[in-house]
């Protein structure tokens, strides 16, 4: 259900930060981990929510978030990826079934039980965002027409 | 006479085998198709009884996908990048190879579970690990480097 809420609002948001807080305004807890977490990373700037804190920073060159409980537990990290880095099978169902849009979005989200892809798909008609179950298949997260505009 | 004609039916039968370059049915093929549509440079080999390898190019990296005789897939494996690792592989590997470095890294896939097996190497070792996507790490392999 976290999980659900956080991809939500990460496809909301988007993944990039607008605002960036001082690290006195963050989360000492979150912190904490984040530095036991992720001894290299690079880079950070911190957003504190009401719900969470969100570490933006990269590692090994790539950028990336994470995101982190009041009580410092992480739950998730994510990052954008290209069609290349999703698991083979989740890359050709969507080269054979999808092959009439294009790829709006791709992001992946990773809990310590699994790691979750989201992606949002469009063609001039409609948009689809698919969740991934398992690193095997897709399912169907949510489906949307555009609005049409008429001059 | 019926020996040489017999030779040469053998014969013409391996030069159109070796030709075609797909020594399995048709059901496998259209199988391998149908998962892999895109694939390119596609050489089939027959390996143990039943069991039929595809090594070819998909998305720019090299896959082998294994079959059985009916055309199920069976299992599959690609070399990757590392920054093709899924992100909790490479926060465990920077946490707890810190001093390594990544020496290849290949996505399998069987029994619909897909793992990572990556070597990782630094001054004294050689490691390979069997990592699943969560970060969870198996030794599998350790080698002591030669001075």
């Amino acid at each position: 259900m976290k999980k659900t809420i956080l991809a939500l609002a990460v496809m909301l948001t988007g993944l990039t930060s607008a605002f960036a807080n001082n690290a006195d305004d963050v989360n000492k807890s979150a912190q904490l981990a984040f530095n036991k977490d992720f001894l290299n990373a690079k880079n950070v700037s911190w957003q504190q929510n009401k719900d969470y804190a969100k570490a933006t920073f990269s590692l090994n060159n790539r950028v990336m978030f994470a995101y982190y409980n009041p009580q410092g537990e992480l739950l998730a990290v994510v990052r954008n990826i290209l069609s290349d880095q999703l698991p083979i099978y989740l890359l050709a169902e969507i080269k054979n079934d999808y092959s009439k849009y294009w790829i709006s979005e791709l992001f992946e989200m990773a809990t310590e039980d699994q790691t979750t892809y989201y992606t949002t798909l469009e063609n001039a008609d409609e948009r689809l965002i698919l969740k991934s179950d398992g690193s095997n298949k897709w399912t169907v997260y949510k489906k949307e027409k555009k609005n049409c505009i008429v001059l | 006479m019926k020996k040489i004609i017999l030779g040469l039916v053998i014969l013409s039968s391996v030069v159109v085998r070796a030709n075609d370059n797909t020594p399995v049915s048709e059901k496998v093929r259209q199988s391998f198709e149908k998962e892999f549509a895109k694939a390119s440079n596609v050489n089939w080999n027959a390996k143990e009884k039943n069991v039929f390898q595809a090594t070819f190019s998909y998305n720019n990296t090299q896959v082998e996908a294994y079959f059985d005789a009916e055309g199920n897939l069976l299992s599959t494996a690609r070399l990757i990048t590392e920054h093709q690792l899924p992100v909790m592989i490479i926060k465990e590997l920077t946490k707890d190879y810190a001093d390594y470095k990544i020496r290849r890294a290949e996505e399998c896939n069987s029994n619909n579970t897909t793992y990572y097996v990556v070597t990782v190497y630094n001054d004294q070792e050689t490691v390979s690990l069997k990592c699943f996507s969560n970060g969870d790490a198996q030794r599998v392999g350790r080698i002591k480097n030669k001075i």
